[in-house]
């Protein structure tokens, strides 16, 4: 992101001549198209925002910017009602659980296939690489493809509606990607540093935990970011595998547009909640978030 | 311990190991022959979730969409229908709209998403403030499909009290429109949405790409007469080519599949105006507990995304070769 290659226009031939003030004139259509876009990008989020702190008063008579010039109007009564320990909503609750998912679905997936990216990469066995050819296939399967024998299989076992029925599907579901990304990772790490730790007498779980793991780190963080994001924000395995016990944000936010196709108070604060840690991970992490969501794109 | 010095391994080691580049080399001096049980251990769990989890329920799909099934339960009663699952999407205008629908989304979502990609890549790629510009449109990304169904319901709100764009409209005495409500527009208020939210993608490695364009090319290119839409045109963009194809190739995967978005702004209506395969499965297998159509919507799916699949991978090992 740092280097700019780019300008590669006369500017770039004529700054000895002319110098940088040229720029400021002959560009300013650029500078008016690129913050035009940001602003339009950059506006749904806080029409949403400004929304979610509003009455519905407030909602309902004057456009979300009104906020801008009559701050008066800012109020937390919305996220008391959505949020609150007496509220009928339940988003407390919906945020809990989606908590209680979502770590133990981000967790399992990585401890599981950091082992099996390591067999793939390092360990010899029959049919390694035909194996490891189908699980890079598996990728291509459709979420829609697992969903009508997974809950078979679930409410035969008597899981379905449980945390540990999102917390397997999610795992399951989220290995072949895991593992691909960390074989490729790891049989990256140069053979030398194996070989003179076994040499050095170290076994394969000591190799594992004391050389792959620690090297692996930016695989094991874009997947963790990936993973993370995808189970926080994910609807569909969610309306499958959980029920009133278990229901995410995500189930939630949609039964309220459900319920209250216009109650934009109860909507808005909802889905603000929801995004916010999703956000708070962009911005602390934006360099393995970036990473995490480039090497993830496949999935689905 | 190794005494070495700690070598990270580079980052995109990835693209070595694409099908039919598997790299042998290394772990052919692996493990000594035999010791199974160390393989057992390291991989076993994953195998044994992937072959339970994945690969049976992917047959068991394929199996059932050849069955009538009455009821979601293991022991539930089917009989074997041979494909009428398949041939009754003759006689279901909703599935065919749905269909329909999906189509459009891959031509007008695919070409709307790299097109502003590239074009946002470039324009960028020519401020001093990119980095912020690049992480506005990056945002999106971040937030939910369900979170942004939110959003884009409240921002095509038909009131424009409410709604923003109605606002807009409403200052050039336009509107308001029921963008959702009406089956004319409702498709279009959709792409707007999806293509708001994948940009941010498509810009971040579009001008990542753009950046290992070497300088020296564009300024040949100028020394020798070349205008700016020509070097754009002859140079830039042939030299982003490959990337191009992975961002349409993943923006067509995920239209195909599109869900979350459609279920939340629209539930598919107005009067299944804006279903899609994906929104169909979900009902069809979920609430009308007709498995077996279900699960033939699925294999649809299935067999859709696969040619979209290879032609990614080939795209891989030309990368690979480069």
């Amino acid at each position: 992101m740092a280097t700019a290659v780019g300008l590669p226009t006369q500017e770039k031939a004529h700054v000895t001549v002319v110098g940088q003030k040229q720029h400021w004139y002959t560009s300013l259509p650029l500078h008016i198209v690129v913050i035009l876009i940001s602003v339009i990008w950059l506006l749904p989020t806080v029409a949403l925002l400004f929304t979610s702190v509003r009455n519905v008063q407030d909602i309902n008579t004057s456009l979300w910017w009104n906020l801008l010039w009559q701050p008066h109007q800012f109020t937390l009564q919305n996220y008391q009602q959505v949020f609150g320990a007496t509220s009928t909503i339940g988003m407390g609750q919906a945020f809990l659980n989606s908590l209680i998912i979502t770590i133990p679905a981000t967790l399992f997936p990585i401890i599981i296939a950091a082992g099996a990216a390591y067999a793939f990469a390092w360990l010899k066995f029959p049919l390694r690489n035909t194996i490891f050819l189908t699980l890079v296939a598996l990728q291509i399967v459709p979420l829609q493809m697992l969903l009508i024998p997974v809950l078979r299989l679930f409410t035969d076992w008597g899981l379905t509606g449980t945390f540990p029925a999102l917390w397997i599907a999610h795992t399951a579901f989220g290995l072949p990607l895991a593992v691909y990304i960390m074989r490729n990772f790891m049989s990256g790490i140069p053979y030398d540093l194996l070989e003179s730790a076994r040499v050095d007498g170290a076994g394969e779980i000591r190799i594992f935990s004391r050389i792959i793991l620690p090297l692996s780190t930016p695989a094991i963080a874009a997947i963790a970011i990936f993973q993370f994001m995808w189970v926080w924000n994910d609807l569909l395995v969610a309306l499958v595998f959980s029920g009133p016990n278990s229901y995410p944000m995500p189930v939630v936010i949609r039964s309220l547009v459900g319920e209250y196709g216009s109650g934009w108070q109860y909507m808005t604060s909802a889905a603000f909640i929801s995004m916010a840690l999703p956000l708070a991970v962009f911005f602390g992490l934006q360099r393995y978030f970036v990473s995490g969501l480039t090497a993830g794109s496949v999935k689905g | 311990m190794a005494t070495q010095p700690v070598v990270t391994p580079p980052d995109q080691s990835a693209v070595s190991a694409v099908p039919g580049t598997i790299p042998v080399g290394p772990a052919r001096r692996g493990l000594r022959v035999g010791n199974y049980l160390t393989v057992l251990l390291f991989a076993g769990p994953a195998l044994v979730l992937i072959a339970f989890l994945v690969i049976y329920p992917t047959i068991k799909t394929i199996y059932l969409s050849f069955y009538q099934t009455q009821g979601i339960g293991f022991n539930a009663p089917q009989a074997f229908v041979g494909l009428a699952n398949y041939s009754n999407f003759l006689n279901d205008p909703i599935i065919q709209t749905a269909i329909k629908n999906n189509i459009l989304w891959i031509v007008v979502v695919t070409p709307a998403t790299v097109i502003l990609g590239v074009v946002l890549a470039v324009l960028f790629d020519r401020v001093p403030y990119e980095a912020v510009a690049k992480s506005i449109v990056f945002v999106p990304m971040a937030i939910s499909a369900t979170a942004a169904g939110v959003i884009w319901r409240l921002m095509y709100a038909d009131d424009p009290h409410i709604g923003t764009v109605n606002a807009i409209f409403g200052w050039i005495h336009l509107g308001p429109f029921s963008f959702l409500g009406d089956p004319n527009f409702v498709n279009w208020a959709l792409f707007g949405a999806q293509v708001w939210m994948s940009l941010g993608f498509a810009v971040v490695v579009l001008s990542a790409a753009l950046k290992s364009i070497p300088t020296e090319l564009m300024e040949a290119a100028h020394l020798d007469g070349a205008g700016e839409w020509q070097t754009f045109i002859r140079i830039t963009v042939p030299l982003m080519w490959p990337t191009i194809t992975v961002i349409a190739t993943l923006t067509m995967i995920a239209v195909i599949k599109v869900f979350d978005i459609v279920v939340v702004m629209t539930g598919g209506g107005p009067a299944g105006a804006s279903e899609v395969l994906a929104t169909r499965m979900y009902t069809e297998a979920f609430k009308n507990v007709n498995t077996g159509y279900g699960a033939a919507i699925a294999v649809v799916l299935l067999i859709a995304v696969i040619p979209v699949m290879a032609l990614n991978i080939r795209r891989f090992r030309t990368e690979t070769v480069r």
